[in-house]
């Protein structure tokens, strides 16, 4: 069945993607990027230029194209070398080159799209955008709204109540707000406001001319007159505010930027997050403005918003997702790459129209790790969250004491280090363990969740093959909140329950020390050096005063201290064992070659 | 414990004969409507599986080739880092006047050295500078930042290469800022 592509086709970058498996996967062009600028190019030989190329030859090559997005559905004509060029044509040479991309990844042709539009595009506009598809060849399946695609991706339109979704669109070169109504599938456009000339390359100018003003006022020297240093200037202003959306400051330098007359001048600028939102604050805040008439014209009060999305590359600022949710009082929806997330949503459309969608098993995923508790109190996850089910995964555990008779097996679930965080899904209980030095016997203990999410926990002993086994009917019962609350609860005391396991990790360790010491020592009977056994001894009680203290530090400390020792009896003990198996051996060997002279009698009398 | 282990032992018995009354049911003759809807239902089965299997292995293919993509420019995120490090230098050595007894050029001929050390690890790895001086500007290759109109030059011709451009492998990793002739 021949794929439905969707194309984000937008006013300064254009985004493909289609649907592989029920998921959405962009497709990046022939030069590896996601995005493609959307930008023409006629070259005096007749030549013609798309995307990044295009962009590159723009300042040598009046007949560069860029923005025709603002143009569709007008009658304006674009005139290159005496011929003339409608919107939708120009429009076509962009939709062609994504076709031929996805073309070339998919390996097979590619004949029908799904186009996104701004919500507010008119029918003209609407009509313009679906003729330029077909001019590059094109079946235009159907032409949705960005809000509308952008709140598929997130699947929103699978909840069953009528809800209202506010979308703040923030991109490269300009700004948009919708709001949509959206029930029984069917999604509605109430309002949309915005500002079409605002965007991700106003915020890097204010830093430009921050970085500008500043070398200027510490050198003298005026970078804005030479080319060169604003063009590094630039792509410094781009990555330092991308890196201020995960850093509370950046140092941005740039040696041998300019020359004086006693030698070369670096700029060494250190730019931070709160200097940069100064720098930006009221371009920041003038979106509120296009939020508020939106919610006005919608006449809904912004309590009424259900559901915040958040699309374009500048919504990756910190400070404008914070400003959104202050103003909505709403956390906007994240995790879909905003740049991507439009041509997603168009994606999933596309297969809607073809029924791959409808006819996808939906399969469903963990919402939460399960495991078990192991020795000290620390879970132990076999099935990390976000695990596709139908699924199952064992691992083989043993026992922590010497004739240890059963082994309780606690079901949790949950992201937390330490078990008792977590959720009980239930307990039991695996006994006849036969008598047994601790760490011998192999208990495996599965775990096998089916499609339903219905979890069945076994554990068998391997020497027995017994086994006991639980069902838990439902592994969830958590709503949604609960779910998200332990996520966060987990990441929130990250620090904290590693440093418990980390604790208990220490005990374990020690403790199992202790005991091999001393089964060494007590296997070694009198063949242990008296002052070996002593100096063991004393570094044994040494580190069970340590643990009686429990003091972290000092226990591994003290682990460490009883280390070499431990070492130096384990060799013994492993020279006696080599030396009995070789006694063994030899034994063997005697047997075996009694077995031959026998065979060789036996031949010979054969003979 | 053990009380437990035999009750699962009943049930499975008597999940045992359950399945035995349903197979009985099951060999019981069916009227043709019935047997005609389950070959429909087991033809939409077979495509469908059909279709789940070929998207399958279309995945798989493009994973492949994406992996033998990703793995064969492992190297490009770090190499395009590097970049601006290689122009720095660059710049610090232009500073040179060929003049060998002051202090400043005997450092930089130090800088010199570490720097071809650098060149020579980058052309190891693929790494390659793009040669456009004095040649025909192309945007596959590079972009044009500036332009200038020189008499007995032709247009359109690279006549200064403002940072240089690398390739990594078959693939542009930085493209040449150059100035242009008009």
């Amino acid at each position: 069945m021949a794929k439905i592509i969707g194309i984000d086709l937008g006013t300064t970058n254009s985004c493909v993607s289609y649907l592989e498996g029920g998921s959405p996967v962009v497709i990046a062009n022939a030069e590896g990027n996601r995005t493609t600028p959307s930008v023409v190019a006629f070259k005096d030989n007749g030549e013609e230029l798309v995307g990044e190329n295009a962009k590159r030859q723009a300042v040598t090559n009046k007949n560069t194209i860029s923005s025709i997005k603002r143009k569709m559905g007008t009658a304006e004509k674009v005139e290159v070398n005496g011929k003339k060029y409608t919107p939708q044509e120009i429009s076509a040479k962009i939709l062609g080159k994504l076709k031929a991309d996805a073309e070339s990844f998919l390996g097979e042709k590619v004949t029908k799209a799904v186009i996104t539009v701004p919500a507010y595009f008119n029918d003209a506009e609407r009509q313009a955008t679906k003729d330029a598809g077909k001019i590059a060849g094109l079946e235009v399946e159907r032409i949705v709204n960005e809000p509308t695609a952008a709140a598929l991706a997130y699947g929103l339109d699978k909840q069953d109540k009528l809800q209202t979704i506010l979308v703040y669109d923030l991109g490269g070169g300009t700004f948009d707000v919708s709001i949509l109504e959206l029930g029984d599938g069917i999604f509605e456009v109430k309002a949309t406001s915005g500002n079409n000339r605002l965007g991700g390359d106003d915020f890097d100018n204010r830093i430009i001319d921050y970085l500008v003003s500043e070398f200027k006022k510490e050198t003298g020297i005026d970078l804005s007159k030479d080319t060169m240093a604003m063009q590094r200037l630039k792509d410094a202003a781009e990555k330092a505010k991308k890196d201020l959306s995960g850093m509370a400051s950046t140092q941005i330098n740039l040696p041998f930027i300019s020359q004086k007359e006693d030698g070369p001048v670096h700029l060494d600028i250190n730019l931070t997050k709160a200097k940069f939102e100064d720098l930006c604050r009221d371009l920041f805040d003038s979106t509120l403005e296009p939020v508020r008439k939106a919610l006005s014209d919608a006449k809904l009060d912004k309590n009424k918003i259900d559901q915040v999305i958040l699309v374009g590359g500048s919504t990756r600022i910190p400070y404008i997702q914070d400003l959104v949710e202050k103003e909505l009082g709403k956390a906007p929806n994240k995790g879909v790459n905003p740049d991507e997330v439009v041509a997603m949503g168009a994606a999933i459309q596309g297969g809607v129209l073809t029924g791959e969608v409808e006819d996808l098993v939906l399969l469903d995923v963990t919402p939460l790790s399960l495991g078990i508790e192991t020795l000290g109190g620390v879970k132990t996850t076999l099935i990390p969250r976000n695990t596709t089910i139908p699924t199952s995964k064992s691992q083989v555990f043993s026992t922590a004491a010497d004739n240890q008779p059963a082994v309780d097996i606690h079901v949790l679930q949950g992201e937390r280090q330490m078990a008792a965080d977590n959720k009980t899904l239930g307990n039991f209980q695996l006994t006849d363990i036969p008598p047994a030095p601790r760490g011998i016997p192999q208990i495996e203990v599965k775990f096998d969740i089916d499609a339903n999410g219905i979890v069945n926990v076994t554990a068998k002993d391997l020497g027995t093959n017994k086994e006991q086994k639980i069902t838990i009917q439902s592994s969830t019962g958590l709503s949604d909140a609960d779910i998200e609350r332990m996520v966060k609860e987990a990441e929130e005391n990250k620090e904290a329950d590693e440093k418990r396991k980390e604790e208990v990790e220490a005990r374990n360790n020690a403790d199992s020390l202790i005991f091999q010491t001393e089964k060494a020592i007590k296997d070694l009977g009198d063949k242990v050096e008296e002052n070996d056994k002593k100096e063991a001894e004393s570094k044994i009680s040494d580190l069970k005063e340590a643990l009686e203290k429990n003091d972290t530090e000092d226990i591994k400390k003290k682990t460490e201290n009883l280390q070499e020792i431990a070492m130096k009896l384990a060799t013994k003990v492993y020279e006696q064992t080599a030396q009995n198996n070789q006694a063994n051996t030899e034994a063997t060997n005697d047997t075996t070659s009694d077995k031959k002279d026998n065979v060789e009698e036996a031949n010979y009398e054969e003979k | 414990m053990e009380e437990i282990v035999e009750e699962n032992l009943q049930e499975e018995t008597t999940k045992e004969q359950e399945a035995e009354t349903k197979k009985e049911k099951n060999k019981k003759p069916k009227n043709n409507k019935e047997i005609e809807a389950l070959k429909e239902e087991n033809a939409r089965l077979q495509e469908k599986i059909l279709r789940i299997s070929a998207e399958s292995q279309n995945m798989q293919r493009r994973y492949t080739e994406e992996i033998a993509r990703i793995r064969k420019y492992e190297g490009e995120a770090f190499a395009k880092e590097i970049l601006p490090i290689v122009d720095n230098f660059e710049r610090a050595i232009k500073l040179d006047d060929n003049d060998l007894t002051d202090e400043l050029s005997k450092f930089l001929s130090g800088f010199k050295m570490i720097y071809t050390n650098f060149i020579t690890i980058l052309n190891s790895k693929e790494i390659k500078e793009i040669d456009c001086k004095d040649k025909e500007f192309d945007s596959n290759f590079m972009e044009a930042v500036l332009t200038e109109k020189i008499e007995g030059i032709e247009k359109n011709q690279v006549i200064e290469v403002l940072q240089k451009g690398y390739m990594y492998k078959d693939k542009l990793l930085r493209p040449a800022m150059v100035k242009v002739s008009e």
